[in-house]
């Protein structure tokens, strides 16, 4: 009895032991207008006018690691729905089998086309988030929603849900920043997605458009790591 | 030793007869048919699979109000399309800007709708669900719906070995349904089994059909799964441009998908506005093509002037492709048998 005591302590002293060596990749995700923190329910005002937004989400994925430009680790079907409204949803983790080193983070804003001809997904990618054009298949990679005295609207609201997959019209853009550490802190400025847009026109876009895929580059030009 | 690897061998094969039973025996692929192109290996189809996705596909839960099911608008009975309705009203009788297409053979389609929007079978039921003009539904609302009726606890659970519902399960089940609906047992098919004969205007109209139709319209699935213009004028309401509405390419504009023909006596009106309500018309259309002019940039602008009498001999082809056992079939129809078993539990 004693002994198989002891076997059971040895056993649950190495699971615990492994579970503190369980690497991990942290990823941090905050959001920014300018030089202003940009969340739902806070309005900013800058140079261009004041803005409230009440929708603001974007997916991420397909994250990978390389150094000097060799992949040394993928992990090409996690996906996030980053929603800032949600603080739980800004901050992520991706396990790592060993320590690597590393010198760039790689990720697509947005989702694999071939995720998206392969059927249905649970987890961040079910359609039930809201975030799938239910009418014409495809994810909606960024849903900015909320109001602007620049726009022309009726009720000054913009809306732009980008995406599409299909060829020319995929709106998905794989990202790198620096990055040698196994956290990465990330900043999305919206500011280049407000300047694209013109909302005296543009308030409104949700379908796969050649407006959506310069815009979701915009938000790439809006990226840096902290 | 050796017994073990005898072991493992039969429960190897036996896994394998398992799997191949689970894919081939709710669809089984007619003789000289293709390989169907829907995914067996990621939605393995089983009888409690089939008998939920029919439930679902027969209740009006899924729309806002529970007034529009599927069937609605795809009655069994007449090859799951909506008879005598150019195009369906759905919800509070709104009415929607396209004829509802026939459901059969869908585990050999590549892409839905008339625009092709749709990429994988599995998803095809998100979009009539929550289309404003047809269900009007959301999916948070439609899961909530469900998980509050004990009956699809204990079809869930049959289907999926535990009661999570969600909406992979939900869309992988209607799916599963739909891939049971084969039709191939028309006198076209019997007469290709040799077990019919077609008459002498059927055997004509069957060689103005290899000549004229059937690079489009192709055998045995009587489509090419392809899109193509079909030369009629642009409805000015409507103003539907096909494919176009997707890619955004001008080369697609009023580019429509090639239905396919079978069951098309029951499939009533046509083209993808309905806006012909018989077949003689849209052979009147297709026949007079050249003589009015009208070039489309496709297979159609070889297609010589058809007289009166070759257009009613290709009509009495097409009426050998209606299947009175596939639309008679009481596996497809409203699930009777499977809501008074439930009753029981």
């Amino acid at each position: 009895m004693r002994q198989l005591i002891s076997w059971i302590s040895i056993f649950l002293v190495a699971c615990e032991m492994s579970a503190q060596r369980q690497l991990q990749f942290q990823v941090k995700v905050d959001s920014r207008l300018g030089n202003e923190s940009f969340i739902p329910g806070e309005s900013v005002t800058n140079e261009l006018d004041t803005i409230l937004c009440s929708n603001l989400l974007i997916y991420v994925g397909s994250f990978m690691l390389r150094s000097k430009g060799v992949e040394v680790a993928h992990w090409p079907l996690d996906y996030f729905l980053v929603d800032f409204s949600d603080t739980t949803t800004t901050s992520f983790e991706l396990p790592m089998k060993s320590e690597i080193d590393f010198d760039e983070v790689s990720f697509l804003l947005g989702v694999d086309s071939l995720l998206q001809v392969d059927g249905p997904h649970g987890g961040s990618l079910d359609p039930v988030e809201g975030m799938y054009w239910t009418w014409q298949n495809g994810y909606i990679y960024a849903k900015v929603e909320g109001t602007s005295n620049r726009s022309s609207d009726a009720k000054h609201t913009f809306v732009w849900h980008l995406g599409g997959y299909r060829t020319p019209l995929n709106a998905a853009v794989r990202c790198s920043l620096p990055c040698d550490r196994q956290m990465l802190r990330m900043e999305i400025d919206w500011l280049p997605l407000f300047k694209f847009f013109e909302l005296t026109t543009q308030h409104h876009v949700m379908s796969p458009s050649v407006s959506a895929v310069h815009a979701m580059q915009m938000l790439k030009s809006g990226l840096r790591a902290r | 030793m050796r017994l073990h690897v005898f072991i493992a061998t039969v429960a190897s094969i036996a896994m394998l007869m398992a799997f191949t039973l689970g894919t081939t025996q709710w669809v089984e692929v007619p003789g000289g048919w293709p390989e169907p192109v829907y995914p067996f290996s990621k939605n393995v189809v089983t009888r409690e699979k089939v008998d939920l996705g029919r439930v679902l596909f027969y209740d009006p839960i899924l729309s806002r109000d529970s007034t529009i099911s599927c069937e609605s608008c795809h009655s069994s009975y007449v090859a799951f399309t909506h008879i005598d309705h150019a195009v369906s009203h759905g919800i509070g009788d709104r009415i929607g800007k396209r004829n509802a297409p026939s459901l059969m053979n869908l585990a050999w389609q590549q892409s839905f709708m008339w625009d092709g929007a749709i990429n994988h079978l599995d998803m095809q039921a998100l979009a009539p669900i929550t289309n404003p003009l047809e269900m009007d539904e959301e999916l948070p609302s439609v899961l909530r719906k469900l998980r509050a009726q004990d009956h699809y606890h204990f079809l869930f659970q049959r289907a999926f070995g535990d009661t999570t519902i969600n909406t992979e399960r939900m869309l992988k089940s209607i799916a599963a349904f739909l891939v049971t609906l084969v039709s191939s047992n028309s006198k076209y098919d019997r007469m290709m089994r040799g077990e019919a004969l077609f008459t002498d205007q059927e055997k004509k109209g069957y060689h103005l059909f290899r000549e004229h139709c059937n690079a489009c319209h192709t055998e045995p699935l009587f489509t090419n799964g392809g899109f193509s213009r079909n030369g009629i004028p642009e409805d000015p309401v409507l103003r539907d441009l096909g494919l176009f509405e997707v890619t955004k390419q001008s080369s697609d504009s009023f580019l429509f998908k090639v239905p396919t023909l079978r069951n098309v006596a029951y499939s009533k009106p046509y083209m993808h506005d309905g806006r012909m309500k018989r077949l003689s018309e849209v052979l009147a259309h297709y026949g007079t093509l050249r003589e009015r002019g009208i070039g489309l940039n496709n297979t159609l602008d070889s297609l010589p002037s058809l007289s009166s009498d070759e257009q009613v001999d290709l009509v009495a082809f097409l009426l050998t492709l209606s299947d009175s056992a596939f639309v008679m079939n009481s596996a497809f129809g409203y699930p009777r048998e499977i809501i008074q078993s439930l009753a029981k539990h």
